[in-house]
């Protein structure tokens, strides 16, 4: 961490950090471009408050772009930040606005549906965390990190026939801890 | 083709992007799928933001030990420069080291004129009892004899000088300095600017450098001791600047 604090990272290091969720990396992020995207936010009618959320989305988004397999980096990877953050903070305030001037109906109108779903992902969330670390960890890098098998392979030793087998496995004991969840909440 | 092979062939496609099933695929099996895996991909990315949480957290301990770091430097830095300026405060207290090193009490011979006391004069009375007890180092008591003769006598002179020199060696600067202005002023001779200017120095005044530089150009009694004394005092002003 001391080594990265004092050294300017390339930006292809910078997204290698990044898609493996290196802390070291978040901090560099945060000390480097930080007060950029606080700039911004509070220039454009924010609170620092504001700046910290969507420095955190637009380090999210970044990281979900980085993952994708057909991402090149076209730019420097700070412009490309920048510009991730000026537009979740431009659609934040677009739908800050839209909120304040329906007096909340909208909210009132798609309530049952959403809040439907909403409980339905709670549950697969707590499914997920009772998983076990194999499980979490495979599911997670291939769904979420978009890793393939072989991939996942190389990082964990195995073989990506055992991977596709063992992932069948997870994602049925998934299903049947969501569904005895669903079951649960209802009675 | 299994239902797991079907399955995998639903996650591929909702991993691509699509948000619609294609025609074979079972709707009901979608549903399932995307929703599991729109609730995998949000906790992962949960736990990725708590992650990013802890980094900032972090990061900002550490700005705030740097900051603090920065506090604890700035402190001793000052109270570095407050130690050497002290330091060189103290070091004007060298004039009077130096004054002391340079310094011989005036024998009572120096500056000594004819006796032109008239018998059975006070004055006189008075002069030779400061003369012995200033010859005896009894400078205290020889300042009340020497202070007591008449400032019109023609031997007030010598005695003002001698009482001058019983001041200094009184710690009384500021009085020596007055006594040795008013001789000087009658008299500019280099023995009285060589007292006056170690009666100023005593005093830490700066104004015996030109009394000094004076008596360092002129061939006299005191040039040499006159331009050690100079030397030595552009040593302490030289190492303030420092």
């Amino acid at each position: 961490m001391r080594f990265l604090n004092a050294k300017k990272l390339q930006d292809s290091q910078l997204l290698e950090g990044l898609k493996k969720e290196d802390p070291a990396i978040f901090s560099y992020f945060y000390k480097n471009y930080y007060r950029m995207i606080e700039k911004l936010i509070t220039s454009k009618g924010g609170l620092p408050a504001d700046a910290e959320d969507v420095f955190q989305d637009a380090l999210i988004i970044l990281l979900a772009k980085s993952r994708q397999p057909n991402f090149k980096l076209t730019a420097k990877l700070s412009t490309l930040f920048y510009a991730i953050a000026r537009n979740k903070w431009t659609n934040i305030q677009y739908h800050r606005k839209k909120f304040t001037g329906l007096n909340g109906q909208e909210e009132g109108i798609a309530e049952s549906p959403l809040i439907d779903e909403d409980e339905r992902l709670e549950s697969v969330k707590k499914a997920i965390l009772q998983l076990g670390n194999g499980c979490k960890n495979l599911i997670t890098q291939y769904f979420y990190q978009q890793l393939s098998y072989a991939e996942i392979g190389l990082l964990n030793d195995n073989s990506p026939n055992y991977l596709k087998v063992k992932m069948h496995r997870c994602m049925t004991k998934l299903r049947t801890m969501v569904f005895l969840t669903t079951e649960n909440n209802q009675v | 083709m299994s239902t797991d092979q079907k399955r995998a062939v639903i996650w591929r496609h909702i991993l691509a992007g699509h948000s619609t099933p294609l025609p074979d695929m079972d709707p009901q099996t979608w549903k399932e799928e995307e929703l599991l895996i729109k609730g995998i991909q949000l906790t992962a990315e949960q736990l990725t933001r708590q992650r990013i949480a802890k980094a900032i957290t972090s990061a900002n301990r550490q700005q705030r030990t740097k900051n603090r770091r920065i506090v604890i430097l700035s402190i001793a830095a000052a109270i570095s420069l407050l130690v050497i300026l002290i330091f060189n405060f103290q070091d004007t207290t060298n004039y009077h080291q130096l004054a002391i090193a340079s310094y011989s009490v005036a024998p009572t011979t120096l500056l000594q004129k004819n006796n032109q006391f008239k018998s059975f004069d006070k004055n006189k009375e008075y002069y030779l009892k400061g003369i012995e007890l200033y010859t005896k180092k009894e400078y205290n008591k020889s300042i009340v004899f020497f202070s007591k003769i008449d400032k019109e006598n023609p031997n007030y002179e010598h005695a003002r000088f001698l009482l001058a020199n019983a001041y200094i060696i009184n710690d009384e600067h500021k009085k020596a300095i007055r006594e040795l202005e008013t001789i000087y002023a009658a008299n500019n001779t280099a023995t009285i600017k060589w007292y006056l200017a170690i009666a100023l120095a005593f005093d830490n005044n700066n104004k015996c450098l030109p009394l000094l530089n004076d008596l360092s150009k002129t061939k006299n009694l005191y040039q040499k001791e006159a331009k050690t004394l100079i030397k030595q005092i552009t040593k302490i002003k030289n190492k303030k600047i420092l």
